[in-house]
């Protein structure tokens, strides 16, 4: 009975260890596969931390819950239900389990405990461990990444400030009006400036200035101010109203040219 | 003191005995001496000539034990079972003496036990689980050990009366009795239709031996694992609401263990195995469980059910 109980302390030791392994390969092939993708999108390593703590506790949980002699008998079917029976019924003293008990050392003679580890599968884990390490470095020596963060963000950003204008279109008291914007813009350049340029954004923009033929005085300039963009906000109708003096210097070809110009543009797109 | 594998050659023996008279059903024959292992009782349900009777009467041929066959009818009367007092007039005077009923045997078989009555039914309750019975103000104890092994066929209900869920709660097992195989049916008539002798059955159990089998039988090891999974079984007719009407008693636990414990001595195991588990699940809880009307809608029977939980 005593080498019965020596032997199975034994084997429990070898089984934690395994376990030990196991758990442990597991968690790092997770944590770094994690760590390689947040490295990318240039996201936190505390939060591939924190997925890897929350992996770690279910997985723990699991593997370290789990009866350690299953584990042995899930490796090694001759001994079924045997060993488990032997290691909760141990201060049990009958004929029976007695005779099972010596089966069960015959058994777990013939038992390596190296196969109860599946080499293969362990192999595998440490290679894609190594593999996954070699692509975290190369891509911090490299510098590869994506800012997933400000990409989305902008996204957003872009959304969130259409709503607002368009909010303060309404507020107005305006009627909104859809216009294809790229056939305003490109018809407006000359009035509005060049479309583009308002949406550079934070991209650095180089002006080189002729002295000689600019018209801006260079000690008359103030500070930048900030401006806002805003696409123009057409009435549906434009109503023209005239003096007389005003009427005899305009031609009234020129005038219905005026007053039918957005509409006849709208219909020419 | 005997080793498992001496243990087996005997029960080897007593099937090979057994067999002498019936042919195959060797599940059914080892399912009755499961019974007999856990000190229990066992109802056999089987279509008429299914040989449920002579399994029954060949057992008790096997068995040194005291035997008594009770043939239910709707007339018969609880003190038809139990006994009644008589006027004896051996000794001179006129004094009450108990006349003792066919229950007070080792060995009942009770046949045709759904054609009695439920009051004549209901005698057999005291017997069945208290081992003793109660005449008037005495109180009568039974030879130990006690077993009664039952019969009854699914179909003829008509007059019949359907065991109430207390007293079909004290059967260990309900053992379920199929058609032989074409091998089998030609042995049988090969056997009982030719006019050849038939060999009685040796005798292999006796009273004590018995007895010590009941008592290692429940010294049989067993994991934890299996006896948590041999309870959630059990626990799982009463959460699947949508089947089962209503689950299985802690009985039905302490049955599946000792069941488990005792086939896995029949087979030789030194241990419970899981399948022994399972094997048991379906004899010990077809009769504990009520299924709903949506299950037997879609043509469900106790047995699916079991199958269903067992996974």
């Amino acid at each position: 009975m005593q080498l019965v109980d020596s032997v199975i302390k034994e084997l429990r030791k070898a089984i934690k260890i395994m376990q030990i392994c196991d758990f442990a390969s597991r968690v790092a092939l997770l944590f770094l596969f994690i760590l390689l993708i947040f490295s990318f999108f240039e996201i936190s390593w505390l939060f591939a931390l924190f997925f890897t703590f929350f992996y770690a506790t279910i997985l723990g949980i699991k593997i370290f819950s789990m009866n350690d002699f299953r584990y042995v008998e899930e490796q090694s079917p001759i001994l079924r239900d045997e060993l488990r029976a032997v290691v909760d019924n141990a201060k049990e003293d009958n004929f029976i389990i007695n005779e099972l008990r010596i089966d069960v050392l015959k058994k777990l003679n013939q038992l390596h405990v190296s196969s109860l580890m599946d080499k293969k599968v362990l192999g595998k884990r440490i290679g894609i461990i190594g593999f996954l390490s070699f692509l975290i470095i190369l891509m911090g020596v490299g510098n590869l990444h994506f800012n997933l963060v400000d990409f989305v963000g902008n996204v957003v950003q872009d959304n969130l400030d259409k709503v607002d204008i368009e909010k303060e279109i309404r507020k107005s008291g305006e009627e909104l009006v859809y216009i294809d914007e790229d056939l305003v813009y490109g018809n407006l350049n000359d009035v509005l400036g060049e479309g583009k340029l308002a949406k550079l954004g934070d991209e650095e923009l180089i002006l080189e200035l002729n002295l000689v033929d600019s018209q801006i005085i260079l000690g008359q300039s103030g500070e930048i101010k900030n401006r806002e963009f805003f696409p123009p906000n057409f009435p549906k109708e434009i109503y023209t109203s005239y003096d007389i003096s005003y009427n005899e210097k305009v031609s009234q070809e020129n005038i219905d040219v005026v007053k039918t110009y957005f509409e006849t543009i709208m219909r020419e797109a | 003191m005997v080793s498992v594998s001496e243990l087996q050659k005997r029960f080897d023996v007593l099937f090979q005995e057994m067999g002498k008279v019936v042919v195959g059903q060797q599940e059914v024959l080892k399912e009755i001496v499961i019974a007999l292992m856990c000190d229990s009782h066992a109802l056999l349900e089987g279509y008429p000539g299914l040989a449920k009777t002579l399994a029954i009467k060949t057992l008790s041929q096997t068995m040194d034990l005291g035997f008594s066959r009770i043939q239910s009818t709707p007339d018969l009367l609880p003190a038809d079972i139990i006994g009644t007092y008589i006027i004896d007039e051996s000794k001179g005077k006129k004094q009450f003496a108990f006349q003792q009923g066919p229950v007070f045997a080792n060995m009942v078989l009770v046949d045709e036990i759904n054609r009695s009555t439920p009051k004549t039914q209901s005698a057999l309750l005291e017997a069945m689980q208290e081992r003793q019975v109660t005449v008037g103000n005495s109180t009568f104890k039974l030879d130990d050990p006690f077993f009664v092994l039952a019969t009854q066929n699914p179909i003829e209900q008509l007059g019949t009366f359907k065991l109430p869920e207390a007293q079909s709660d004290r059967f260990l097992l309900k053992i379920k009795l199929d058609y032989p195989s074409f091998e089998d049916e030609f042995e049988i008539i090969e056997r009982y239709a030719t006019g050849r002798k038939l060999v009685a059955p040796k005798k292999v159990f006796t009273k004590e031996s018995l007895k010590y089998v009941q008592e290692i039988t429940k010294q049989v090891p067993m994991s934890i694992d299996l006896k948590k999974y041999a309870v959630s079984v059990v626990t799982a007719t009463r959460k699947r609401k949508d089947m089962i009407e209503y689950g299985a008693s802690p009985r039905a636990s302490i049955g599946l263990i000792l069941a488990a414990k005792a086939k896995a001595l029949i087979e030789g195991h030194k241990c419970v195995m899981k399948e022994d588990v399972i094997s048991m699940a379906y004899p010990i809880l077809r009769h504990r469980i009520i299924l709903t009307f949506e299950a037997e809608r879609n043509h469900l029977n106790e047995d699916d059910i079991i199958k269903e939980l067992i996974k």
